[in-house]
C-alpha cells in the first residue's frame, strides 16, 4: 500500500470517527433533570440564586419512607403530605449530601403538580412545576444536543464529581482572581533567592570554615526537613520573634491587607520562607555549577592577569549561567508547586480556593480546575527547559556537556536533592 | 643570598626552587636563567615536574622554596600583585582552556578590556590583529566549539599575545592535538621565536626543539639534570638517565 492510500484510509477513518461522535452528540438526550432555587444554607438568611440540578440518578428523593425514584416518571404525591427539601446528613463527607423529598402526613402546605392538586398516579411531565414546602421545583425532561450531552454529564456520578462543567465554571473565577497569590508568591521568592543562593555557594566554597560551617548548616537544614515543616516555623514563629514585634510596631502597615486580599504580613512571611527555602536548593545549583567549570578556565583567566573575582564575573559565572539554567527552571517549577503548602497556613491562593469552594460544592472539580492553573505554567516551561538543555548540549559539542538528559529526570533529581534522596552534581542534571 | 637585577639580568631567573604537593617533592630545588629572546625547550618524563616548573614561573602553583624572579620583580613574594606580573607573562596550555562562551575575538578580547582596561574598538583591532598573526582572521566570530583543535590552541596563542607579554610559556601545547594539526601550532610558535620572543617550551616534538630552541633542559625526577644546545643534549647525551628518555621517544 503505498503512502498516499494510507493517508486516504487515515484521514477517512478520523473523519467518520469525528463525524459519529458529533453525530451522537448532536442527537443525544440527556437525563430528566429537577430545577429549583437552592433554599437558604443553615445559618445564612440570604438565599443562594444558584439553580441547583437534581440528578435523578445521584439525587435520592423520598415521600414519606418511601424512596421515590423519578426518572420513570412515576414520583406519585400523595394527598395531605407535607414535602420538605432536606440533605441526607451532612459533615459525612463528599457525597453524603444528598437532596431529600420527605412527606409528611396533614400537610399544612398543599403539594402541587402543574399548580393543581396532584392526583393518585399523575406522572410528572415536562416543565411541571412542584410546590414542595414553599420551594418551586421544575421537573424538565432530558434535553437535547450539547446541553443534553452535558446534562448527560453533570448527572454522572463521577463526571460529576471529578469534571463538573457547572461547578468548574464557578470555581474558574474564584480560583483565577486568586492566581497572582501563587504567581507573585513564587516569582518574587525565586529572584529574592537568587542572590541568597549565590552568596551561600560562595560561603560554602570558602577557604575560611566560619564561612563554610554556617552556610552548609543552614543549607542541610532546609534541604533535610519538609518544607511544609518550614512554613509552619515561619508562619506561627516568626511574629512571636522580638525582630518582627520591632518591625511590625515600627511600621503598622504591615498587618493591613495588602495585595490581592491577602495580609502585608502573610505576603512577608510568604516571601520569606519560600525565598530562604530555594536559596539553599540553588546555593547547591550554583556550588555544583560552578564547581563543574573546568579548572582550567579559572587558570586561563588568572594567567592573563585577571583578578578571581574578575574571573569569575567574566568568566566562570557567565558558563555557569548556560549550565544551571535548565535546573534553575525546574527548581523555579518546584517552587512553584510548592506555593500550594501555603492553603495550610490560611493565605489563600489556588488551592485553598479550590478547597473553599470544593466543601461548598461537595465536589472535587475544582481541584481538578487548580491542577490546570498549575499545569498551563509548568508544561511550557518544562519544554523550554528542555529546548535549553538540547541547544546547551549541541553548543558545548558533546564534549563537556553532560545535559543531553530529560527534563523528567532533571525536575526528578532536583526533587529528589530536596528530599535529600541525591547529591546534587552537575553531571546527573 | 640577595638578588638585584639590572638591565642585562636575565629576564627570568630561578632559583632552588621547591615545590611539594602535600609529602609528594616535585621540584627539588631548581635554578635556572632565562636571557631575553631565548627559546629554552624542556624536556622530560611525566613526573619529572617540567610543568609544575612552568606553572611556578606564573605562580599558578605557589613554590614551597626558592625564588623566581621576572626581570626585577620576585614572583613568588607574597607581597607582588600577582596580576601585574601575569600580564608580562603569557601561558598557554595543553587543553586550550578558550573560554567557550566567547568567539576566537572575544577570547582575546577579554583580557584587554578588563585587565588592561582597553577601549572596545582598541580592544577589537588589537584581537583582529593577533588573529591574524596566527593565521584565523578567517574565522573571528566562531566559537571555540565550531573551531579545530589546532585552530582553538592558536586562538589561545593569540589571546597571550594580545597582552604582549615578556615571556611566552608553552606547557605541552601540541600534546592534545591530533597529528595533522600540529604543525599549523608549531609553525606559529616558529614564527614567534624567530620574531625575537622569549620563550619557555614544555614539549615531546623534537624536531621543533632542535630548530628553534637555544637551548634545551632536560629534567628528571625534580631536578635539572642536563641542559645545553638542543644539538648537545639530544646528539651526545652525558647523563644515563637522558640518553635513556630520549632511547624511549625516538
Amino acid at each position: 500500500m503505498n503512502q498516499k492510500v494510507r493517508y486516504a484510509t487515515g484521514y477517512t477513518a478520523l473523519a467518520i470517527t469525528c463525524l459519529s461522535l458529533a453525530t451522537l452528540l448532536l442527537t443525544m438526550v440527556g437525563p430528566a433533570r429537577l430545577l429549583y432555587e437552592d433554599p437558604p444554607r443553615r445559618g445564612t438568611t440570604e438565599p443562594l440564586n444558584a439553580i441547583y440540578l437534581i440528578s435523578p440518578t445521584k439525587d435520592v428523593i423520598t415521600v414519606g419512607k418511601r424512596q421515590v425514584d423519578l426518572v420513570p416518571q412515576n414520583a406519585v404525591l400523595e394527598d395531605n403530605l407535607a414535602v420538605t427539601l432536606t440533605r441526607t446528613p451532612t459533615g459525612s463527607g463528599l457525597g453524603k449530601g444528598d437532596w431529600v423529598v420527605a412527606a409528611e402526613e396533614a400537610s399544612p402546605t398543599p403539594v402541587l403538580l402543574n399548580g393543581a392538586r396532584p392526583t393518585g398516579d399523575e406522572s410528572l411531565q415536562d416543565n411541571d412545576v412542584l410546590t414542595i414546602g414553599g420551594v418551586e421545583i421544575t421537573y424538565t425532561a432530558g434535553r437535547k444536543g450539547i446541553v443534553g450531552a452535558l446534562d448527560w454529564w453533570e448527572s454522572g456520578k463521577v463526571s460529576h464529581l471529578f469534571a463538573s462543567p457547572q461547578v468548574i465554571s464557578e470555581a474558574f473565577p474564584v480560583l483565577l482572581a486568586a492566581y497572582p497569590i501563587s504567581l507573585i508568591a513564587v516569582f518574587v521568592s525565586f529572584l529574592l533567592a537568587i542572590p541568597g543562593g549565590l552568596a551561600l555557594a560562595f560561603m560554602k566554597m570558602a577557604k575560611s570554615r566560619w564561612f563554610r560551617f554556617p552556610a552548609t548548616a543552614y543549607v542541610d537544614f532546609v534541604r533535610g526537613t519538609p518544607i511544609f515543616l518550614q512554613i509552619l516555623l515561619v508562619f506561627f514563629g516568626l511574629p512571636l520573634m522580638p525582630p518582627w514585634q520591632l518591625l511590625v510596631s515600627t511600621f503598622p502597615a504591615i498587618n493591613n491587607a495588602g495585595l490581592f486580599g491577602v495580609s502585608n504580613s502573610m505576603w512577608l512571611r510568604a516571601f520569606v520562607v519560600l525565598s530562604f527555602n530555594s536559596a539553599a536548593y540553588m546555593a547547591e545549583i550554583f556550588r555544583a555549577g560552578i564547581q563543574s567549570i573546568n579548572k582550567g578556565q579559572m587558570e586561563a583567566a588568572r594567567s592573563l592577569g585577571m583578578s578571581t573575582a574578575a574571573a569569575m564575573a567574566f568568566v566562570i559565572i557567565p558558563q555557569t549561567v548556560r549550565r544551571i539554567l535548565p535546573t534553575m527552571m525546574s527548581e523555579f517549577i518546584l517552587l512553584f508547586k510548592d506555593t500550594s503548602l501555603f492553603a495550610a497556613v490560611g493565605l489563600m491562593e489556588i488551592v485553598m480556593r479550590a478547597r473553599e469552594v470544593a466543601s461548598t460544592t461537595l465536589n472535587v472539580s475544582a481541584y481538578l480546575l487548580a491542577a490546570v492553573f498549575y499545569l498551563v505554567i509548568t508544561i511550557p516551561l518544562g519544554r523550554i527547559v528542555q529546548q535549553m538543555e538540547n541547544r546547551l548540549a549541541a553548543s558545548e559539542g558533546g564534549g563537556t556537556a553532560t545535559f543531553e538528559k530529560s527534563t523528567e529526570d532533571n525536575i526528578e533529581k532536583v526533587a529528589k536533592i530536596k528530599q535529600g534522596l541525591a547529591e546534587p552534581t552537575m553531571d546527573g542534571m | 643570598m640577595t638578588m638585584t637585577s639590572n638591565g642585562s639580568d636575565p629576564i627570568v631567573r630561578i632559583r632552588g626552587l621547591r615545590k611539594s604537593f602535600g609529602d609528594l617533592e616535585v621540584l627539588k630545588g631548581v635554578d635556572m636563567d632565562v636571557q631575553k629572546g631565548e627559546v629554552v625547550v624542556i624536556l622530560g618524563p611525566s613526573g619529572s615536574g617540567k610543568s609544575t616548573l612552568l606553572r611556578c614561573v606564573n605562580r599558578l602553583e605557589a613554590p614551597t622554596g626558592g625564588e623566581i624572579w621576572l626581570e626585577d620583580i620576585q614572583v613568588n613574594d607574597p607581597h607582588t600583585n600577582i596580576n601585574k606580573v601575569r600580564e608580562r607573562i603569557g601561558m598557554v596550555f595543553q587543553s586550550f582552556n578558550l573560554f567557550p562562551h566567547l568567539t576566537a575575538k572575544g577570547n582575546v578580547m577579554l583580557a584587554l578590556r578588563k585587565v588592561l582596561k582597553r577601549s572596545k574598538e582598541e580592544a577589537e583591532k588589537i584581537a583582529i590583529e593577533q588573529l591574524e598573526r596566527v593565521g584565523l582572521s578567517d574565522r573571528v566570530d566562531y566559537f571555540p566549539a565550531q573551531l579545530s583543535g589546532g585552530q582553538q590552541q592558536r586562538v589561545a596563542i593569540a589571546r597571550a599575545l594580545s597582552m604582549d607579554p615578556h615571556v611566552m610559556l608553552f606547557d605541552e601545547v601540541t600534546s592534545a592535538l591530533d597529528p595533522e594539526l600540529v604543525r599549523g601550532v608549531l609553525d606559529v610558535m616558529k614564527e614567534l621565536a624567530r620574531g625575537g620572543m622569549t620563550m619557555l617550551v614544555v614539549t615531546h616534538e623534537m624536531g621543533f626543539a632542535r630548530e628553534v630552541a637555544s637551548r634545551a633542559v632536560f629534567m628528571d625526577d625534580g631536578v635539572i639534570v642536563e641542559e645545553g644546545t638542543p644539538s648537545e643534549v639530544f646528539d651526545h647525551p652525558q647523563s644515563d638517565r637522558t640518553k635513556d628518555f630520549l632511547g624511549h621517544i625516538k
